[in-house]
């Protein structure tokens, strides 16, 4: 069950919209960058290769313009740069897997939970070396690991039952369960689970939840997707 | 290190080496005793420093002893020589198979390892982590104003959604939770 109105060409349009306001660069499925983003996390992670190739999207962090300073490099700093230019511009990636960019309510669902992590990019850019001392704790400290993807699944968890009808007890067990795939160990995934809960409890009493999914929705609601009222404060 | 006067032919790089055979067993041996202080850590029999400690201990003493051993080595050497393995001998594979061993150990949770002392460095490092105040248990729940809030293990507030909430937040005993807008929708 989708809302009415609510189309993969709508969608897709609501994510490009998104991914120009936000400044973050939305690459489909069929770059073959992927594929090399895609081995990546396979080695990381516990998911098998053809899980993350079907179902994972992935956000990517850009240079932040740390790169800028190969141009001055003689001769081979604009090679260099060109050459890093051409994996990115500089600004974050959301890289879509093909069965959110084929789903027009996974799609929604998806870019909300991306745009956290788009979000947490843009707070670090703002301190020096920001960007990369965030991806430094992202895979080198569990707790923010859990503490980022906790928040990014609230947000899949209200796309899944504002726009999919789901229970928001099977979001959250949805939630919980694919965070497994995330190499948490008890302390973290503890933290991770308790914002599902806080989501979960929010969703029972029909609140709106916080986030990049209200902008996802109200950009839906101007498309003419019908959103339950309760959902958009 | 300026002050250096040793001559070029003492470098490590180009000092004698012992036997190959030796070479292969000290570079077994070392990644054997790496991967059980490893181990040992992982299952919380050791500390993370204590292991940490053992592991440089492992990757300096053996080799760099061997090398500089017959030149003496005073306290400031033998601290340097906890930090060489990671330089001139790096180029050696099997060297370096051991350093990418260690730091995907005490990077990486995906080994099974706990928090260990660079995880929770790497964790200061990041801008905007919220400070350690020493909340506890691990996944209690607040309201800070709209915001729910979420204890870590670490003892750190966590916001547990992206934002506050537009209709403010309540803790009841099941924890904290968002609040209909309109308190009429709410149940």
């Amino acid at each position: 069950m989708s809302p009415q109105g609510l189309t993969l060409d709508v969608a897709r349009a609501v994510a490009r919209e998104r991914a120009a306001a936000l400044g973050y660069r939305l690459v489909e499925p069929d770059d073959p960058r992927r594929e090399l983003v895609v081995q990546g996390v396979a080695l990381v992670s516990s998911w098998p290769v053809a899980h993350v190739r079907r179902y994972l999207s992935v956000t990517l962090p850009g240079d932040g313009g740390a790169l800028d300073g190969l141009a001055l490099i003689p001769t081979v700093g604009p090679v260099l740069l060109c050459a890093a230019r051409a994996w990115g511009d500089g600004r974050p990636q959301v890289f879509y897997s093909p069965a959110a960019w084929e789903d027009p309510v996974e799609l929604p669902t998806t870019e909300a939970h991306e745009e956290v992590h788009v979000l947490d990019l843009d707070g670090a850019s703002t301190y020096p070396l920001g960007v990369a001392r965030w991806c430094v704790g992202y895979l080198g400290a569990p707790e923010l690991r859990a503490a980022s993807e906790g928040q990014g699944y609230t947000q899949s968890m209200a796309g899944h039952v504002v726009l999919r009808g789901m229970s928001p007890e099977a979001a959250a067990a949805s939630a919980r369960e694919s965070l497994l795939g995330y190499s948490l160990e008890e302390p973290d995934r503890m933290l991770a689970d308790a914002m599902v809960e806080v989501c979960r409890r929010t969703l029972e009493a029909k609140a709106p939840v916080p986030g990049p999914v209200l902008e996802v929705f109200r950009s839906l609601q101007r498309k003419g997707v019908a959103i339950p009222g309760w959902a958009l404060p | 290190m300026a002050e250096d006067k040793a001559p070029q032919g003492a470098s490590p790089s180009s000092s004698v080496q012992p036997p190959v055979a030796v070479q292969v067993v000290d570079h077994v041996g070392e990644i054997v005793a790496i991967v059980c202080l490893t181990v040992l850590a992982c299952r919380h029999v050791l500390s993370g420093e204590l292991a940490l400690a053992g592991i440089l201990a492992t990757l300096g003493v053996q080799s760099g002893l061997r090398t500089f051993g017959r030149r003496g080595v005073g306290a400031v050497g033998a601290a340097v020589l906890l930090l060489l393995p990671a330089l001139p001998i790096a180029g050696r594979a099997l060297r370096l198979a051991g350093i990418a061993l260690l730091g995907a150990a005490l990077l990486f949770s995906p080994l099974g390892c706990g928090p260990t002392p660079v995880q929770s460095a790497a964790l200061l490092l990041v801008p905007g982590v919220p400070p350690a105040v020493g909340c506890a248990p691990a996944g209690a729940t607040r309201c800070q104003g709209a915001t729910p809030e979420v204890c870590s293990a670490s003892g750190r507030w966590w916001a547990a959604l992206p934002g506050p909430c537009p209709g403010g937040c309540a803790l009841e005993d099941a924890g904290a939770r968002c609040l209909a807008v309109d308190a009429g929708v709410s149940p």
